[in-house]
């Protein structure tokens, strides 16, 4: 494709403006690409993309998944460029390939693994045109930016190219429906043995048959919508490619084309269980062998910004990014506290600093979050730092639990001063992405417990 | 006689933590009689006196099911509203009681027309933000985010003065809409957590007499609390 002068000052003036902020220490993952795109919107359409092009998208695990598929492709020999340290909207991925192409817009690498914001789709698909994108799930998340799922779906379902290949969670009756007359290639987790389901969530975004509206019948869920269910027109969940039969001894047991395969586990949370299955399906689909995609799994770690675990004075501390304002992932949090063995105490740190900046933030969300699963009598303490104390206050009175467990303070950093260690075994710590420098601080505190 | 308290189609009306008011009335007022509806179920007000009537916002495909659901008890629904029975519609919902929402793309989705009011909408431009005003004579404070504009007829009054954000629309500083004992707002949300005065309005309507709210102290509390921070200059309205 014949390129404009326009597109080529882009590149350059990006490079320069990327080597400038460099050397200032300035991080270049979002900026160069916001100013290039201003100065030429039509800018990502003009590159000639690496020969695989993988999208990564869906409200919860895409980034997980993507630095899965990452790290699969590149064990495997892949020279791949991604945004796992940078922005994943349009101005972040014009940023990335700004910075990794040539000044003629083509690229040495071959491989370009890319997280994509779901909302900004439009932005991105139809112009970097993947060979294949990856759909982690479409739940509710933000409702100021994402309003709801059936939006979100019809963004991503309006832009999806024609040739795009499709790995689409079978489990997910709403993501599973997307660009219908695509390629697509389904994984899911069947009812597992001894499996302890969370049904008792507050909100499940599908509960009717999008084809004939009557109410579907689930034959199992794993939590809120995801699980398979089908409709008495003779709608139902789609057959399963990548289906996960086991998660036993850390390893996932996913049977395909009636053979097992067996994948290491970062850990036992069935929202991993279906991150390593979309990372799986993906990287068997496009063609490596079972034995090269097991030995890279075999490898695979989960960045610590999102699970940690360490000591402090006797107790064991778990960290779980928790996700502010989406309600899911935050559930999905409360319910993994719920499942932990031992007294509890449960620190909370999740004001969203971005919104609190600008504006107030619109507590809805946290009456549509499963504060419920909190309510066990292992569960001695629960300390919620931030601004909108008072607010968690009354959801978590509101949610049954005793007020003498609650403690709620301003301070985020205060938290672990309100701690009774002689109550508990364990603490665990949730807390959003934009709590990382009080998170930080609290862990300080806790590394000084005796 | 027991009070009874129907809330409509609350397993596809409830994006945005909106079954929270259902909740907190269930705990302020344990002793009524709650009846939740499905969208696939006959509502229970068209053969039964209701003492109020709870419905929260939903898509907009929902919104079309919703008003072929409700279109056969159009006429049971404006009895309803005349009688003084309580609605209390927010987010989009209170939509589907009006004209028409007018769809930038040039389709109109035709609604109840109960209401003196219609809606425009546009889906690529989302709009969120606090709002801060007074209702006869308590402060209201909620939230919303919407794809929608709300326009009132000249005969109907609005719910809220707003004193900080955003009316029903971009030019307006009025907000939702009021007939009888029909609140309709585009506030979101667990309106009636986030407002103890407003609930106990709603309360005495219902009742004819004071009640306590549950978790009153705690919830007067965090809303003097929200009030002094909207309050704040260097709080912005988005």
């Amino acid at each position: 494709m014949k390129k404009p002068f326009r597109f080529y000052i882009s590149v350059l003036g990006a490079k320069i403006m990327i080597k400038l902020m460099r050397l200032m220490k300035r991080n270049a993952t979002n900026l160069p690409g916001e100013i290039m795109l201003i100065f030429y919107p039509d800018l990502l359409k003009y590159f000639d993309m690496p020969k695989n092009v993988i999208a990564v998208t869906g409200t919860n695990g895409k980034t997980t998944v993507s630095n899965m598929i990452g790290n699969i492709l590149k064990a495997n020999g892949y020279d791949i460029i991604n945004n796992s340290f940078g922005g994943n909207v349009d101005t972040g991925i014009a940023s990335l390939l700004l910075d990794n192409c040539t000044l003629k817009g083509g690229f040495k690498k071959d491989t370009a693994v890319l997280e994509v914001d779901e909302r900004s789709a439009a932005r991105v698909l139809p112009y970097v045109k993947p060979d294949w994108l990856v759909c982690t799930n479409l739940q509710r998340d933000s409702m100021k930016r994402n309003a709801h799922t059936e939006f979100i779906f019809n963004i991503l379902n309006n832009n999806i190219p024609e040739k795009t290949k499709l790995i689409l969670n079978g489990d997910d009756l709403i993501s599973s429906r997307l660009a219908e007359k695509n390629p697509r290639t389904y994984f899911g987790i069947d009812r597992l043995e001894n499996e302890n389901p969370t049904l008792d969530n507050l909100i499940c975004d599908i509960v009717n048959c999008p084809v004939c509206g009557n109410k579907l019948e689930f034959s199992f869920r794993h939590y809120n919508h995801i699980g398979r269910a089908e409709c008495s027109c003779g709608f139902s969940s789609p057959n399963i490619d990548f289906d996960v039969k086991a998660s036993e001894n850390n390893e996932a047991v996913i049977m395909h084309d009636g053979k097992e395969e067996r994948y290491k586990l970062p850990n036992n949370r069935i929202t991993d269980l279906y991150n390593t299955a979309a990372a799986v399906t993906f990287s068997r689909t496009f063609g490596l062998s079972y034995e090269q995609v097991a030995k890279a799994m075999s490898e695979v770690k989960v960045v610590k910004s999102r699970y940690d675990s360490f000591n402090a004075g006797g107790k064991e501390v778990l960290v779980s990014l928790a996700k502010g304002q989406n309600p899911v992932a935050c559930s999905g949090v409360c319910d993994f506290i719920r499942r932990e063995s031992g007294n509890k105490a449960v620190i909370m740190i999740l004001e969203d600093l971005y919104d609190s900046k600008r504006t107030s933030e619109n507590i809805a969300w946290i009456y549509e979050t499963d504060f419920e699963f909190l309510k066990g009598d292992d569960i001695k303490q629960i300390i919620v730092g931030g601004k909108r104390a008072d607010d968690y206050m009354v959801r978590l009175l509101i949610a049954g639990i005793d007020k003498e467990k609650i403690v709620c303070c301003r301070n985020e950093t205060d938290t672990p001063g309100y701690l009774k260690p002689e109550l508990f075994d364990k603490l665990i710590i949730m807390y959003d992405l934009f709590n990382v420098e009080s998170l930080n601080s609290i862990k300080e505190q806790l590394k000084n417990w005796r | 006689m027991s009070i009874i308290i129907e809330e409509l189609f609350p397993e596809v009306c409830n994006l945005f933590g909106d079954t929270g008011n259902m909740r907190y009335l269930k705990l302020c007022l344990p002793e009524a009689e709650y009846i939740s509806t499905k969208l696939n179920d006959t509502p229970y007000f068209a053969e039964h006196d209701v003492n109020m009537i709870y419905m929260g916002p939903m898509t907009e495909q929902t919104q079309i099911n919703v008003i072929k659901r409700l279109l056969p008890y159009k006429d049971r629904i404006a009895d309803l509203i005349n009688k003084g029975t309580i609605f209390l519609m927010t987010g989009n919902s209170h939509e589907i009681f009006g004209k028409s929402i007018k769809d930038k793309d040039g389709s109109i989705t035709e609604c109840l027309g109960l209401i003196d009011f219609y809606a425009t909408r546009n889906m690529m431009n989302r709009f969120s933000g606090l709002i801060l005003g007074t209702y006869d004579d308590i402060e209201i404070v909620g939230f919303r985010a919407q794809f929608t504009n709300g326009y009132l007829g000249e005969n109907i009054e609005h719910f809220v003065n707003v004193t900080k954000g955003e009316g029903m629309n971009n030019d307006s500083k009025c907000e939702g809409f009021v007939k009888n004992n029909f609140f309709g707002t585009y506030i979101l949300g667990p309106i009636l957590v986030l407002n103890p005065y407003f609930t106990k309005k709603i309360l005495y309507k219902l009742c004819g007499e004071e009640k306590k709210l549950a978790f009153e102290q705690e919830v007067i509390k965090a809303y003097h609390s929200r009030i002094e921070d909207f309050k704040d200059n260097h709080v912005g309205i988005h």
